[in-house]
């Protein structure tokens, strides 16, 4: 039956087609508001169009006042090891070259931010360096390739799937019968890669694998060959060493591993409470490198100076007559010989001497001095040899020969840029145009990979699986802290695929382990989730073979004539010696060029010049003058034919006579933020031997009439006069320092005394914590892994060359470098790491007029950047210059936008959301226009007293350790609870030793510094008794 | 009164009331003349200019200027001490010498009080602009707040500075505006049209001169010189407090509070005479700014520079008495070190220069006069430099030493607010008298040519002497 229907009116009855769309709209009439859009009607009234007005102008002006609005999403199931807020710590591994550390990896909400040193490591032993700390930062590096790449006729790359590479390359690969493939590699610390390359070879047996470094030690490898028939280089003990005697040898800044001699040597240069006993450091070398610096005695010699020198050495200590009759220069530098080889011989055993010439006979006849001191086995090891250097430079060229006479049909490059850091990088350039299919597993477009046909990048190392064995039986483990950024693979990842290896690189490296280092394990799953969860693995001793050697007083058994070796020596001395000769080393910050497009290790002051974003010709002061060349003066040098136009630097120490120049500048192709940084001097290094000569001479120098500025952090001044008698730095000798421990401090009593204050004490009605620090000068060797340490923790902006030479440069912590003493070939050297030294009675305080920085509760000096206001009041009452100031929006936070500042460089890396996501989360981004500075990383400490509150314990003394100083690899600087009288800052800071940097006038700085004992005879020092006249030399 | 017979007249001309209003008013009533007109574009332009490079510094930040981490103050806080420091001859002129019944402050007290204003409000743009975040600026003010609450801080010099400074600035402008009431109502009196009239009345507030307002306008007057008094001394020595109460050697010195006072004398009475000197000749108000007013102006100027001398002198001692190590090279390398150029500057214009002034006949030379007037601003804008950055550059940490160099935004900055002064000068020359009418013509009869001096008729001399006593009192016209 049919329903029955109501009916209003006959419309509704009879609907009519109008009458439907009427009835489907909610409103009988049409809404003046629709009405607007509807231009056909045009029936928007002078009403409504004020309405719309009046609406869209409060609309727009409500959603003007809102900041922008981030999307934020949670996370539905939150991963087991992500907590907001909480940072996950991963044991992993750096490796870059032969770079190596241990570390701990933080990240935060699965971000790697952090690099810290993993204290388990009995090789780094929880040390880092500022390439270390810098690391991170390159995972975030906007120059990294997305993809793999080919190469297309026009010579351009393009994106390309990993399937296409897979099938080309690996249908290359299969194409003949037996495919040459020819891999060239820096040196391969990991022997699960070593093991690859084995399998890829098992696969495709006409295979040839090629090792060189860009900063060679084939010198020493074929010496240790010759004399002890193992190609490796020895595992160097300086705390062992009571006599250390360096030859050209930079091992506090570039040398091998110097994150492990720093630690060393800084533990047995240590003195205090019971240790009054410190190593004594001969250094000869012809430029003023960081280790020099740091030398009780430092001669300064020529490069063909220093091989005559070394021979003398051998006659000294050995009583040979090797150098017949043949001396170095003047009587005050065969004095400093005869000086160092009494020194060895008084401690053989004890005494070490290493040299950093990549010369295989100058290396002989330094083994044969070790081996007649009966130093191996004691402070150098060759039964547990390093394995971080091994390359050969005749690889290198057997390579070039190869590929150039069309032999290789696949050339693969691993880990190495041969077209930019080899002398011979034109000729490499040139063989690979002849081969079929060349790949490259760079990360970022380089040199190379320009030329290359396949782009396979590889993953970061803090995206990748690996392990390394840095010394003969001790393994550390590197695991990824973030899954890949990019679509990259892991270039051994990449080799398993394409021989066929049907499983990942991870399995394969728990392969070579379960197979190697852990083979006889109980629980294999749990020994290498062990040897994960630590980071390391040390071989038990019954494994390391004849390690007992360590502890056999008797000379090891050397082979090679070492008065062969000491003619050719001399003879290549000679050679040497004419004109000016320029030798080429590597900067602390930049090595062989592969850090060249890391924003905070640009920035990072070379330790000795303090200079930024540059390299240039250091000459000795006395030569400058000679020459009338000045700080800055551009000129062209000629050297092995080649030719550069450089900046010349005027370096007090660099031997008179020679000139030095830092390689791995000069980039053409890296990214925003290295390339056409400085000049590239590769080609100007001697490949005509069997092993590269870092050394040109007959070097020529010419005016160009041109003088820049340097971004230089400090420059040189005189204080040549009585005036100069300021509290900064201290100094005293052992020999005093053993008689008085007070020596060197003795005015500190005096001038604290007249310290007298109406005011309350400044600790009065204050419990718990006094936060202070020490900062041991003795200890200190201004490698800067400091500096870069507390960027990556707090966050600290890069500003750029141009900003730099305008003195905006944004460090938290310095290290101030003074030259000391008449002798600008040789003059004293003092490192002094300056930070906020939160001055119990800072001047910044008072003077603020809206009292942003103020004091602590705990005795620290704080900074509320959202009360900053910007008048600089502060820093310009900061005795200690340590307040920076937000000039521009280097953050790129600003409140307005950052408007395309012209001023702010994009390639520092504050403004592009990929490398934002350094920054730690933890740590406020400074907005332009206030003043920060260091915070004594407060984060920290609130971090450690939650950890201690959670834990139901007291907050103990070395829970919270501040990024400088977890960083430092040789122990200098201590933080802690000041009231804690068993802290181990509190017995620093109440030792003899300690001082404030111009305390006398009462601002009771919280960090104390302690005296700088040099290990040199009274005579020689060149301060008087309460010392501290600062002779600079000026320059500007 | 008795007028001693070596007191100059300080009107000559044989004035009569109408002519004094006459000549002071007429420039008031005149169409603007072309020099005026090409005058005021020219220092608008700069102004426009100097607005502009701040326009830049606040959108892009300070880092547009030569300052770096060493030296976080330059042209900024040197252009506002030396500002500040031109303001003060207004109100020494206007207040202390009031109290001090120096008749020949009458003819220049106007401009010079016109002067003070508008060198406050060039200064007080300094304190801003220098602030990274000028947008948060109120911060400094103690205001009720829901932080806390936070408040400024105290113990700051800075602190002190703007109260110093806004009191300063709101006595300055009452007591100016004050005594520009009854001639602004006169003014309106000659006024031709209505408009004229209208507008002149509204900023006369309507005075009539009955004797009630004029005895309120006195007390008035004597009220504000009072307020005022204190004021010449304590603005500048709190300004001076910024550097004294720091740790900076060559900036903590105790010498500071009269060293500044005198010095901000010495430079305010020099930009008055460089004004006055211009409007004197362009207004042709030679009869009324007489050569005996100059030169009155150039003893003040001989007495605060020698005061300043001295106070250089001292801080030298001071720096080789103490025997510490860091005030002493402070000195050492301010007089040898790299801005020795600015040092030697400011001791030539400033202490040695002024001691031309011994001599009379250099005293009484208006061309002299002028020369010197900018010789001393510019050596006292180098005092401030000086002080500053030589003190900042060298400090106690030699690795952090540095070198400052201006960019060419602090320099427009600070020619901006010179060209912001003087257009607000040339059109407060063109809208109000230049001289105070009123009390010009108060001391006509005390001072005037035709009652003493040489040309004086005898007769009058003698009669207007006996009621020089009323003179305050007595309503003109």
């Amino acid at each position: 039956m049919a329903e029955k229907k109501y009916w209003k009116g006959l419309e509704e009855l009879h609907p009519t087609p109008e009458f439907i769309e009427l009835a489907q709209q909610e409103f009988p009439e049409e809404l003046p508001v629709e009405v607007m859009g509807n231009h056909e009607n045009n029936g928007a009234s002078r009403r409504d169009f004020l309405k719309m007005l009046g609406f869209s102008v409060t609309a727009a002006a409500i959603a003007g006042c809102e900041m922008p609005v981030n999307k934020v999403a949670p996370y539905i199931f939150k991963p087991e090891d992500v907590t907001p807020g909480i940072a996950t710590w991963y044991a992993s591994t750096f490796m870059n070259g032969g770079d190596y550390c241990s570390i701990l990896v933080k990240t935060r909400e699965g971000r790697p931010i952090k690099v810290e040193g993993n204290n388990a490591s009995m090789i780094t032993r929880g040390g880092t360096s500022a390439r270390v700390q810098a690391s991170v930062l390159s995972l975030y590096d906007t120059n990294r390739l997305t993809g793999p790449k080919v190469r297309n006729d026009k010579g351009k790359h393009t994106g390309i799937s990993w399937a296409e590479v897979d099938a080309a390359v690996t249908g290359k690969l299969n194409a003949g019968e037996n495919t040459a493939v020819r891999i060239l590699t820096g040196t391969v610390v990991s022997p699960s890669t070593k093991r690859v390359f084995a399998r890829f070879t098992e696969q495709y047996p006409n295979t040839k694998v090629y090792q060189y470094d860009a900063v060679s030690y084939a010198g020493m490898l074929a010496a240790n060959e010759t004399a002890f028939g193992v190609k490796a280089l020895p595992h160097y003990h300086f705390e062992k060493a009571r006599v250390v005697v360096g030859f050209e040898c930079d091992f506090l800044g570039t040398w091998i591993s110097p994150v492990e001699y720093t630690k060393g040597y800084s533990a047995g240069r240590k003195v205090g409470k019971g240790k009054k006993e410190m190593s004594r450091h001969y250094q000869f070398e012809s430029r003023m490198s960081l280790t020099g610096a740091n030398a009780d005695y430092r001669t300064a010699l020529k490069p063909s100076e220093l091989m005559t020198a070394l021979v003398n050495l051998y006659d000294e200590v050995t009583g040979a007559s090797l150098s017949g009759g043949k001396k170095i220069g003047d009587d005050k530098k065969a004095k400093r010989i005869r000086e160092a080889a009494k020194w060895l011989k008084d401690n053989a055993g004890s005494s070490l001497l290493v040299c950093g010439l990549n010369d295989m006979n100058a290396q002989l006849l330094v083994n044969a001095i070790n081996n007649a001191l009966g130093n191996y086995g004691r402070t150098l090891d060759m039964s547990m040899p390093s394995m971080l250097r091994q390359g050969t430079d005749n690889d290198l060229k057997a390579f070039i020969s190869d590929v150039s006479k069309g032999e290789a049909d696949v050339v693969m490059i691993y880990g190495c840029n041969p077209v930019y850091d080899s002398p011979l990088g034109f000729s490499i350039a040139e063989a690979l145009k002849k081969v079929d299919v060349c790949v490259s597993f760079a990360d970022s477009m380089d040199e190379t990979s320009a030329v290359c046909h396949y782009i396979c990048p590889d993953s970061h190392y803090l995206e990748s699986w690996n392990d390394a064995e840095p010394v003969k039986g001790c393994y550390s483990l590197a695991q990824p802290a973030i899954r890949n950024l990019f679509d990259t693979r892991q270039a051994q990842d990449s080799l398993l695929a394409w021989c066929g290896a049907s499983m990942s690189y991870h399995d394969f490296m728990v392969e070579t382990w379960v197979n190697g280092p852990l083979a006889g394990s109980a629980n294999m799953t749990r020994a290498f989730n062990q040897a994960l969860q630590t980071g390391l693995f040390q071989m038990p001793m019954e494994d390391m073979g004849d390690h007992e050697m360590m502890y056999d007083p008797q000379p090891v058994v050397m082979n090679g004539d070492v008065s062969s070796a000491a003619a050719a020596v001399l003879s290549s001395g000679s050679k040497m010696g004419n004109g000016l000769e320029v030798t080429f080393y590597e900067s602390v910050a930049i090595g062989d060029g592969r850090y060249a497009n890391n924003p905070w290790l640009q920035e990072m002051p070379d330790p000795v010049s303090k200079i930024t974003w540059d390299n240039y010709l250091n000459v000795s002061p006395e030569w400058a003058e000679e020459n009338d060349l000045m700080h800055g003066d551009v000129v062209t040098l000629k050297a092995a034919g080649q030719s550069v136009t450089v900046p010349v630097a005027i370096q007090p120490g660099q031997a008179k006579g020679s000139a030095s120049i830092a390689l791995g500048y000069g980039r053409s192709m890296i990214g925003k933020a290295g390339e056409g940084v400085g000049v590239n001097v590769w080609p100007m290094v001697d490949a005509s031997g069997d092993c590269l000569v870092y050394c040109a001479s007959g070097a020529t120098v010419e005016k160009t009439g041109k003088n820049i500025r340097f971004a230089q952090t400090q420059t040189h001044f005189n204080l040549n006069d009585g005036l100069a008698k300021r509290t900064i730095v201290k100094e005293t000798t052992l020999a005093e320092y053993q008689a008085n421990p007070l020596s060197g401090n003795m005015d500190r009593a005096e001038k604290l005394g007249h310290l007298d204050t109406f005011y309350p004490d400044f600790q009065a009605g204050r419990n718990g914590f006094d936060w202070g620090m020490s900062i041991d000068l003795n200890s200190c060797v201004g490698c800067g892994a400091c500096t870069i340490a507390c960027i990556s923790e707090n966050n600290v902006p890069i500003v750029g060359r141009d900003e730099v030479l305008r003195a905006h440069e944004m460090h938290w912590i310095r290290i101030d470098r003074y030259y000391a003493g008449e002798d600008s070939e040789n003059p004293e050297v003092v490192f002094q790491p300056m930070l906020c030294q939160h001055c119990e009675n800072a001047p910044c305080e008072n003077v603020c007029p809206v009292g942003a920085t103020n004091h602590s509760s705990e005795g620290f000096n704080q900074m509320a950047y959202n009360r900053c206001i910007g008048t600089r009041y502060c820093a310009n009452n900061c005795p200690y210059k340590v307040r920076r100031f937000n000039w521009f929006d280097y953050g790129g936070n600003d409140t307005f936008g950052t408007m395309n500042d012209p001023h702010v460089n994009e390639e520092m890396g504050m403004l592009e959301d990929l490398t934002r996501m350094v920054l730690n989360p933890d740590v406020t981004i400074r907005s332009r226009g206030v003043i920060e500075k260091c915070s004594f990383c407060v984060q920290r400490i609130q971090e450690a007293k939650l950890g201690a509150k959670k834990d139901g314990r007291q907050l103990r003394d070395g829970d919270v350790r501040t990024a400088c100083q977890s960083a430092c690899p040789a122990d200098a600087i201590v933080f802690g609870n000041m009231f804690d009288e068993t802290s181990q800052v509190h017995q620093l800071n109440t030792s003899e030793r300690a001082y404030g940097v111009i305390e006398e006038n009462h601002w009771l700085p919280s960090v104390l510094y302690l005296t700088k004992v040099r290990n040199k005879d009274a005579a020689d020092h060149t301060h008087e008794q309460e010392l501290d006249i600062m002779d600079l030399y000026n320059y500007q | 009164m008795f007028v001693s017979p070596i007191r100059e007249p300080l009107i000559q001309g044989h004035k009569t009331y109408a002519q004094m209003s006459d000549d002071i008013i007429g420039p008031v009533e005149a169409k603007p003349t072309k020099t005026w007109m090409l005058a005021v574009t020219c220092t608008a332009l700069l102004a426009i200019t100097g607005f502009v490079m701040i326009g830049l510094t606040i959108t892009y930040g300070i880092g547009l200027w030569g300052l770096n981490k060493t030296i976080g103050w330059a042209w900024d806080i040197t252009n506002f001490v030396w500002w500040i420091g031109i303001g003060h001859a207004g109100t020494l002129i206007s207040a202390i010498l009031l109290i001090f019944r120096q008749k020949w402050r009458t003819g220049v007290n106007r401009s010079a009080e016109a002067m003070t204003i508008f060198a406050v409000m060039c200064a007080g743009l300094f304190p801003l602009i220098h602030m990274g975040r000028i947008w948060l600026a109120f911060f400094i003010f103690p205001y009720p707040n829901t932080r806390g609450p936070v408040w400024s801080n105290f113990n700051s010099p800075l602190l002190w500075d703007v109260f110093a400074i806004s009191t300063y600035f709101t006595v300055s402008l009452l007591f100016w505006y004050v005594g520009l009431i009854p001639d602004l109502a006169t003014v309106r009196d000659r006024a031709k049209t209505a408009f004229r009239k209208k507008i002149y009345n509204v900023f006369s507030f309507g005075w009539t001169g009955t004797a009630k307002q004029w005895q309120r306008f006195e007390s008035l007057s004597l009220v504000l010189a009072g307020l005022s008094t204190p004021l010449v001394l304590s603005v500048h020595t709190i300004v001076s407090f910024d550097f004294a109460t720091s740790v900076i050697p060559g900036w903590h010195t105790t010498i500071f509070p009269p060293y500044f006072v005198a010095g901000a004398i010495f430079s305010g009475f020099a930009m008055v005479l460089t004004l006055m000197l211009v409007v004197r000749k362009i207004f042709h108000l030679e009869d009324y700014i007489t050569l005996s007013h100059i030169e009155s102006m150039n003893k003040i100027i001989i007495l605060t520079g020698s005061i300043v001398g001295v106070a250089y002198i001292t801080e030298l001692f001071t720096a080789w008495y103490s025997q510490n190590q860091y005030e002493q090279y402070a000195f050492i390398n301010r007089s040898m070190g790299p801005y020795a150029w600015s040092y030697w500057g400011m001791m030539t214009c400033n202490v040695i220069s002024p001691q031309l002034f011994w001599f009379r006949k250099l005293r009484r030379s208006v061309v002299f006069t002028f020369f010197m007037s900018i010789v001393i601003n510019i050596g006292m804008w180098f005092e401030r430099f000086v002080i500053i950055v030589t003190s900042l550059h060298r400090d106690y940490i030699v690795s952090s030493w540095s070198y400052y160099t201006p960019t060419y935004v602090e320099v427009f900055i600070y020619l901006g607010t010179i060209g912001f002064f003087m257009t607000l000068f040339l059109i407060f020359a063109k809208v109000a008298p230049v001289i105070a009418l009123a009390e010009v013509k108060s001391i006509l009869k005390s001072a005037g040519d035709q009652y003493i001096g040489e040309h004086a008729a005898h007769a009058h001399h003698t009669e207007d002497a006996g009621h020089g006593h009323y003179e305050t009192l007595i309503k003109p016209q």
